[in-house]
């Protein structure tokens, strides 16, 4: 073999491996790009109706869909836009950090996407590892087995091997290399807000809310008499919480600002329960990652609740910052998890 | 004998073989009554009976529940001391036969109904209520840790002829730590 072909061997065996960050609002997929880079491709987990006669618009205006049963789709971030144009809120496969039961189109939406985002495997059988919430712990009898379940089908029936890994513990594998992968990461995602606290890459403890970026949008919505797609957009295209301009921004902070303190009430009430249990040795920082994270002042507004709760904070906290990128965090640490294991 | 199929979980569960679909205990459509021939032949009823209850009976013995009707039989008396004369049956009225006989007549007339209505409703349940296409349903097992409950999923999620144009955001990330963090995590879990 030349030594050439040997280096792009050895290139396309680092190469193999693929993250896949499957989120409420957004699926993002990482993968090695050659050398030190990697790629992350990211679509918006929405779909919207359109009469079928839009397809020709749909195509020069070069907007992703999909088009089947003699049904268009409009799919990713336009079907959010074309939602607020017609006053309509989108389709989303997802809620709650789950696929949405009663959406019929979510899996063939889902399958599509993640398609599209990993293209086809780089090896046979490629590791691919994707995201999944913890059990929630404010909503009764919710599992998520069959969220995993289909996942994994539309996984295998692209030809990867699948492999299910806790959201918030990809944040720790991508954004707590310098201790050692331990720290509290905690998402703040669409559907839900995923705490994780490990210590040395190993998941002591984990869970999820059933609270998150939607459950602000529709709050907020509500409180301003208008639709969460719309305040969605708003509170996306720039919104300071700590300086909100407008009646929607100040109900988005609000909303925000209730957020982060459910988040940290629970944080403490569940880590408090196991504190015997858990010998955390050192302190460890807190990683507050996740889309909804995005709205300037986020961690400005996290620290000054914090500080409103450290009393009673079960773990010795060492600081606390924003993922490096927020939105790309979980899937980069699937990939790192998926090269370690392949 | 005939068999009533009772899903016990929460989750649909489909026979695929001999198109059954189980919607969750306390739904509408949580059980099912099948014929014990066609449910012994089935291979997915045994492989999800864990997720069911399967209850026999025979519908003859409920269907035709007839009460068994006798003359009246007369008091057997003992015998005295000295012998007297045996009390004589007491004779059944020629009305009362006419009346027992019209009866026994309507429930022949309705036992032959309840036996049309059967032969009807099996005939009905040897074809299956909906057909088997090739896979349309099938239990997966992926190298994941599963609940207890049974997961059934489409046999096919990427949707077919399907037109399709997407174009995600992509953004290339330098990330100069990325190779040490890999080692990094590697000697973290013992790799």
């Amino acid at each position: 073999m030349a030594k050439d072909d040997k280096v792009k061997d050895k290139q396309d065996k680092e190469d193999v491996g693929a993250g896949l960050d499957v989120g409420t609002m957004n699926f993002v997929a990482a993968r090695r790009n050659g050398g030190k880079s990697v790629k992350t491709t990211r679509l918006r987990n929405a779909f919207l109706d359109l009469p079928p006669e839009h397809k020709r618009m749909l195509k020069l205006s070069k907007t992703s869909y999909m088009e089947y049963d003699g049904r268009l789709l409009v799919i990713g971030d336009e079907a959010i836009t074309t939602a607020n144009l017609f006053n309509k809120e989108a389709r989303r496969p997802m809620s709650a950090g789950m696929i949405s039961a009663g959406e019929i189109d979510a899996q063939g939406v889902m399958a599509v996407i993640v398609k599209h985002l990993l293209g086809e495997p780089r090896a046979k059988d490629e590791q691919c590892c994707f995201s999944v919430p913890a059990a929630p712990v404010d909503v009764q009898d919710s599992d998520t087995t069959y969220h995993k379940a289909v996942l994994s089908k539309i996984l295998v029936e692209l030809g990867y091997r699948p492999q299910p890994v806790n959201e918030a513990l990809a944040i720790i594998y991508s954004e707590c290399v310098p201790e050692n992968f331990s720290g509290l990461a905690i998402s703040y995602g669409s559907g839900m807000t995923n705490a994780c606290l490990a210590c040395n890459a190993m998941s002591a403890l984990e869970f999820s809310l059933a609270r998150g970026g939607d459950w602000v949008d529709k709050g907020a919505a509500r409180a301003v008499g208008i639709t969460s797609a719309k305040i969605c957009t708003i509170k996306e295209s720039g919104v300071n919480i700590v300086a909100p301009k407008n009646r929607e921004e100040e109900a988005v902070a609000l909303y925000l600002q209730a957020l982060i303190d459910y988040s940290i009430d629970n944080v403490i009430a569940h880590f408090s329960k196991v504190r015997k249990e858990i010998l955390i040795p050192k302190a460890v920082p807190i990683i507050v990652s996740g889309g909804t994270s995005l709205p300037d002042g986020f961690i400005e507004k996290f620290r000054e609740r914090f500080e409103s709760f450290k009393g009673k904070f079960p773990i010795e906290i060492s600081e606390i910052r924003a993922a490096k990128d927020p939105m790309t965090a979980v899937a980069a640490g699937l990939l790192l998890y998926a090269q370690m294991e392949d | 004998m005939m068999y009533r199929i009772v899903n016990v979980t929460s989750m649909n569960v489909v026979i695929e073989d001999i198109g059954l679909r189980l919607q969750p205990v306390g739904g509408t459509s949580s059980q099912a009554i099948v014929r014990a021939d066609v449910a012994d032949k089935s291979v997915d009823l045994k492989r999800h009976a864990r997720w069911i209850k399967i209850e026999k009976f025979e519908i003859a013995s409920s269907r035709c529940a007839i009460p068994t009707v006798q003359a009246p039989v007369p008091e057997v008396m003992s015998l005295p001391a000295a012998p007297v004369q045996t009390p004589a049956p007491p004779p059944v009225s020629a009305k009362r036969d006419v009346e027992f006989e019209n009866l026994l007549r309507s429930m022949d007339a309705m036992k032959s109904r309840q036996e049309d209505l059967f032969a009807l409703l099996q005939a009905a349940m040897a074809k299956p209520a909906f057909a088997p296409s090739p896979a349309p349903f099938h239990v997966v097992q992926p190298s994941v840790a599963q609940s207890q409950d049974p997961v059934i999923l489409p046999g096919k999620m990427l949707p077919e002829s399907v037109e399709i144009s997407v174009k995600p955001c992509e953004t290339d990330l330098s990330r100069d730590d990325f190779d040490s963090a890999l080692e990094a995590l590697r000697k973290a879990k013992g790799r």
